[in-house]
This record gives C-alpha cells, sequence and structure tokens, in this order.
C-alpha cells in the first residue's frame, strides 16, 4: 500500500494570527514556495487553495508537472473573504450563498483542468458564536440544497467536506464525523465524500481512528489531512507531537480498510523553519505509518477481535523497545 | 461608570478585527485613532480607554494623544507593552531563549512605563502572549520563570508612577503559555509587592478556573488591581460579550468584588468580530449593570448567610431572585 503525502504551502508562506497580523516570518511568492516543496524528500504533492495565484487550472498543471509534484487536492476557498464573515452555505444573504456555490462550482472546473483527484470544501464560517444568533434549521437546509447543487455540477470531481469544531467561529455547525456522515449519506452522491483532519477530530474529543473506521465503512472516506494538537483547539502541530498512539492507531485502521486516497499536511508552522518542520513530519508520518503496518503483519487486528487488547499493547511496546523480552525485564525490575 | 466602578474598553473594541483567516479584517469600526475615539463616544458612561504602546502610542505622538483623549474626555486607563504583535517576539519576549530579546523586551516595558507616567496613567499592563512552548522539549522551564521574574523586578524598579500588572492567559498565541493561571502568577510575585495581577475574565475562564475564586484569591494576596471583560464557551479565548454564557460565574464575580472591596476599573477586552463595537460594549455595560443591580436586589448580607452555610440549594433559589427570575413561573 502506498504512503501518498502532500502538504499545504502554509510551510513556505507568511503566518499571520489575530495577535500577528504582519505575519511571523517572511514566506516566499507562490512559485517558489513550490519550488522549495518539491525538494523536500518524502513529499509527492501539493493541497492547493482556489482562487489560484496563476488563475488558470492548466497552468497549473503545467507548473506543478514541471516541478515534478503532484496536486493532492484543490480547496475552495470560501473563507478568507470577509465577506463570507457570517457564513458561505448557510449565510442568510443569498447572495452570499449563491457566492459560495459559484465559487466551489469555479473550483471543480479549475480542478478537472488541473487534475485534482478531488476538491475539498470547508464552511469554516458557517456555524454561530452566541446562543440566539444561528437559525439552525435553515442553515441546514441551505447545507443540503447549497452542497446538492454543488454536487449535481460535474459529478466527474469528486467533492470532500471537512469538519471542524470551531475557529474561526466560536460553534460551527459541520462540526464532527458524526454529523458530517449524516450530512453525505443525506446528500447520497458517490463522489462526495469526508475529509478527516485529524486535528479536528482530535480538538472535537474524538478517536481519529473510530472516525476514520465508520467512514470507510460507509464508502465516504474522500481525503486525509494531518497534523497534531493538545485537543483543545486546531493549534495545527506536526502530526505525532502530541497524540502518538492516536496517529499509530490512526494509521493501523486506515490502512486495514483500505484507504488509498492522499495524506496532506496542514500544518501551521509560525515559529518553525518550513524545510525542517516537513522533514520532522515526514518522519513522524512515515515511522507511524511503518509501525501501523507491522501491527498488521503481527494479526493485532484479530487480538482486538477478540477482546485482547492488552496482548495488542504488548506487541506495540515490542516493537518500539527493540527488546524482545520487555516482559522478563519489567517483570525482573519489580 | 459601572455601579461606581470606572469603566474603560480596550480602543481595538471599535476597530475592525482580522484572524489568522481573514487577514484584513471583517471590516466595520474606525481605522484611525481618531476614528475609534469618536466612536468610543457613542457609549455612554465610558470613561477610559485602554491602549497599546508603539500601535497608539509613540514618543513623536505622545501629546497628541493626551489631547485626543481630554478633547473627548477620557482617562487612559493602561497602557500595554506591546510584546507579542511582531514577528521578533515570536518566540518569547521576557522569556525569549535569546538574550538580546530578552533585553529589547525588557526595554519595550520600561519605555511604555514612563510613556504611561507622562500621561498620567497609573498602569501597564504585562500580557505574556508569546512567552510559553508549542512542543514537548522546545522549553527551559526553570530559566524562563527566573527570566520572567527577574525582568519584572528590573521594570518595577525603573519608574515607581507606575504599577506593573501582570495578565495570565493559559494559551494562544502559543499552544500553552508560562503565565497561566491566578495561582501560578501569584507563586511568580511571591515577595514583589509594587506589581500586581490584571484578571481577565476569558482568561480565567479558559482555564478552567471559577473567576470569582481568582478575583478572591487574588484579593487575598492584594493583588486584585484591574479586570478584563469578556466572555466565551470555556474552552477559548473567544472574547465574546459579557453575559454571553457565563451568567452565574459573573453574578458571584461581582459579588466578590463587592465583597473584597473592589473600586478598580472594569475594562472590556472583546473582539467584535461580526459585531458593531459601539452596541457590543453597550451590551456589555448593561450585563454588568444588571449584575451588580443583581447582587443588590438579594443583598450582600442574605449572600454571605446562604455561602457561611454552604447550602448550594438555598444558592440556586438566590441565583433566580437575583436575576429577577423568581417570578416567572412555568
Amino acid at each position: 500500500m502506498e504512503f501518498k503525502l502532500a502538504t499545504n504551502l502554509a510551510p513556505f508562506s507568511r503566518l499571520s494570527d489575530r495577535f500577528v497580523p504582519g505575519g511571523y516570518g517572511e514566506g516566499y511568492p507562490f512559485e517558489k514556495a513550490l519550488e522549495l516543496v518539491s525538494k523536500i524528500d518524502g513529499i509527492d504533492g501539493v493541497g492547493l487553495g482556489w482562487p489560484s495565484p496563476l488563475g488558470d487550472g492548466s497552468k497549473l498543471k503545467s507548473l506543478l508537472d514541471s516541478l515534478g509534484l503532484q496536486l493532492g487536492t484543490l480547496d475552495s476557498n470560501i473563507y478568507t473573504e470577509a465577506r463570507f464573515k457570517n457564513g458561505s452555505f448557510t449565510n442568510p444573504a443569498p447572495a452570499i450563498r449563491r457566492a459560495a456555490i459559484d465559487r466551489t462550482k469555479e473550483t471543480i472546473d479549475a480542478a478537472l483542468e488541473a487534475g485534482a483527484p478531488d476538491i475539498n470544501l470547508w464552511p469554516g464560517h458557517d456555524g454561530f458564536d452566541y446562543s440566539f444568533q444561528g437559525h439552525y434549521a435553515n442553515a441546514w437546509e441551505w447545507l443540503l440544497e447549497g452542497l446538492a447543487e454543488v454536487a449535481e455540477y460535474d459529478p466527474a470531481m469528486p467533492i470532500s467536506i471537512e469538519f471542524k469544531c470551531k475557529e474561526p467561529r466560536a460553534n460551527t455547525y459541520i462540526s464532527n464525523m458524526g454529523k458530517a456522515l449524516w450530512l453525505v449519506e443525506r446528500i447520497n452522491k458517490a463522489h462526495v465524500g469526508i475529509t478527516l483532519d485529524v486535528g479536528h477530530s482530535l480538538a472535537a474529543l474524538e478517536n481519529p481512528a473510530e472516525c476514520a473506521a465508520l467512514a470507510l465503512r460507509a464508502g465516504k472516506l474522500q481525503q486525509v489531512h494531518l497534523n497534531d494538537n493538545y485537543r483543545d483547539w486546531d493549534h495545527d502541530l506536526f502530526p505525532g507531537a502530541v497524540n502518538v498512539w492516536e496517529l499509530v492507531e490512526f494509521f493501523f485502521w486506515v490502512r486495514k480498510l483500505g484507504y488509498c486516497g492522499w495524506y496532506s499536511l496542514d500544518i501551521f508552522p509560525y515559529r518553525e523553519d518550513g524545510h525542517k518542520i516537513l522533514q520532522t513530519a515526514v518522519l513522524a508520518c512515515r515511522t507511524c505509518w511503518n509501525l501501523a503496518g507491522e501491527l498488521l503483519e503481527r494479526k493485532v487486528d484479530n487480538l482486538l477481535a477478540a477482546g485482547d487488547h492488552l496482548e495488542a499493547k504488548s506487541i506495540l511496546w515490542e516493537l518500539i523497545s527493540n527488546h524482545k523480552d520487555t516482559k522478563a525485564l519489567s517483570h525482573k525490575d519489580q | 461608570m459601572i455601579a461606581n466602578h470606572p469603566f474603560g474598553a480596550c480602543l481595538p473594541t471599535f476597530g475592525s478585527c482580522a484572524d489568522r483567516y481573514c487577514l484584513s479584517g471583517y471590516g466595520g469600526g474606525g481605522s484611525t485613532m481618531e476614528e475609534m475615539l469618536d466612536l468610543s463616544m457613542q457609549v455612554p458612561g465610558l470613561d477610559g480607554i485602554e491602549l497599546v504602546g508603539n500601535w497608539h502610542v509613540n514618543d513623536d505622538n505622545i501629546r497628541t494623544v493626551n489631547k485626543m483623549l481630554a478633547d473627548r474626555g477620557k482617562k487612559l486607563c493602561m497602557l500595554v507593552p506591546d510584546l507579542w504583535t511582531q514577528a521578533k517576539w515570536g518566540r518569547g519576549s521576557l522569556a525569549a531563549p535569546d538574550a538580546k530579546t530578552r533585553r529589547a523586551g525588557i526595554d519595550e516595558v520600561k519605555k511604555v512605563m514612563d510613556w504611561a507616567a507622562e500621561l498620567g496613567c497609573p498602569f501597564v499592563d504585562v500580557w505574556l502572549g508569546q512567552d510559553g512552548f508549542d512542543y514537548s522539549f522546545q522549553a527551559d522551564y526553570t530559566e524562563a520563570y527566573k527570566w520572567i521574574r527577574e525582568a519584572l523586578v528590573e521594570c518595577a524598579a525603573h519608574n515607581k508612577k507606575t504599577r506593573i500588572l501582570v495578565e495570565y492567559k493559559p494559551r494562544e498565541p502559543r499552544g500553552r503559555c508560562f503565565i497561566d493561571s491566578a495561582a501560578k502568577t501569584l507563586l511568580l510575585l511571591q515577595g514583589l509587592d509594587d506589581i500586581g495581577v490584571l484578571l481577565d475574565v476569558g482568561h480565567s475562564l479558559q482555564g478552567g478556573e471559577n473567576v470569582a475564586e481568582a478575583a478572591a484569591l487574588l484579593a487575598s494576596h492584594g493583588k486584585l488591581d484591574y479586570l478584563h471583560l469578556n466572555d466565551n464557551h470555556g474552552d477559548w479565548d473567544d472574547d465574546m460579550m459579557v453575559g454571553a454564557i457565563h451568567l452565574v460565574y459573573y453574578l458571584e464575580l461581582v459579588y466578590w468584588l463587592n465583597k473584597v472591596n473592589y473600586r478598580g476599573w472594569l475594562t472590556l477586552d472583546v473582539f467584535p468580530y461580526r459585531e458593531d463595537g459601539v452596541q457590543a460594549a453597550i451590551q456589555c455595560k448593561e450585563w454588568m449593570e444588571v449584575f451588580f443591580a443583581a447582587v443588590d436586589r438579594v443583598g450582600m448580607g442574605a449572600i454571605n448567610e446562604v455561602i457561611r452555610d454552604a447550602d448550594a440549594t438555598r444558592a440556586s433559589a438566590m441565583v433566580r431572585q437575583a436575576l429577577g427570575l423568581s417570578a416567572i413561573k412555568a
């Protein structure tokens, strides 16, 4: 099974937050950032946003081809402009809902030209901050209507819907895997699936491995984003920075259930060197991926089926300790 | 005024707010300092404005700032050294691993203390937002605590006309900040009588504290100097309007402010990304007036008795009575 790893351009971009609007570093122009990504060993592709500075899907394809990079996904940008601040697909203003639908259709066209495997759709402003602020019934109706329209636009291009519990809104409508699955099941199109961002799942207090299994059983896991956090916010740290076992278990289940799409690093290294953090992320991901593969070879899934999770744990510790007799050692220490 | 407390607001309440997604800002509010100050005039009873060094005040404009405030009848309630918005503070200010950056942080605080003294402002707020860590094995904790304390001691001796207040916050912009709770701030400041604490209600709630207890703890150590008011969902510094979520917590906080005889500033620190800043400030003030009136309605004596008896069921009924909900029947 192939581990296809892509990244966003954040490691080589000027990154800001609400406290440092001028950015933590300089960043690079678009084409230079792509060139820098292409030089990272272990990164096969990039996830990019639409509209693109190149303004044309075929130009994007030529540039990526010349750099030896694949396009992991094209993301419909419905969140960096102030006009979407009260929502995109669920905005109370019909003109803004229309703008979100139009932007997404343009992204589908560009993705076809650029040879992207899918488009990513994250309705980040669709939610509420205060009680008595959102009209929940209308919002979900508009979501279903708007997504149905973009899903009918061109079934040749898969659409992947990304959930997140909060930020930039204090509460987001599509906040967890359960809601996302309900939504795509209601849309009921073979080419509409889910983006599982591991960090979003952790911040929503889910277990990403269980979420992956749930989505894969339904045939709806379209895309995976990798990053990490302290389960209280989407800190976008590199994978394995905090929740190492959760990452290994996640890879175990996506491998077992046969996910064969892209893995995209979605990290925001405000204070780190882009090159070094991508190397660190590649190492962390590939190590955990390989560990998951070894666990599969050792038939750990059979142990789980039999309810013997302690034996599974001992195999885990054995694999990482390089001691064949870990149990004997710990026994002697007592 | 709010119930005999001076009432202030951070100037950006009346500007356009940005975040990591919408870098150009969500729109609304004023763009220049004068426009924002003019908007602040629309909030009835607003006594003071909190400004940030270098954003709003510098060596060249300091007299103009004085006049801008005086012309509008506003006091400068707080001047904040900017130890976070520039990339040079990205890895920390007073606890940066780099000695030159730490020195620059100390110089920044001292400079702002002098500006504050010149402008007749009694406080500077040291908020160490960039001092913390994102990853394990990233920070030297013991050195960091030492550097912060030494820097604060040096700054406090610099200008006795301005009192340094330390504002704690559990996280953001760092994944974890060093000075993250009321108790840790007290520990940091043990034996340093010249330095006080700024209690930001939202930071306290984000850190899982009961903000009323935090206020009582700080006051019992003589360090409840200033309050920032806002609200959130309990897990992040959402900087929402007062009273959006934590009604009962606010009610108890106001009881304790009375109890410890707090007479200081009540200053708004809200981020109205999608709201009109003036209307948001007015709503915050209305809620604070209601909380003070609600405590008066029950009376300090009656609340004292319930707390003395540790009777949670009477406390429950008392909250309903305080908020004027007792008369509402299903």
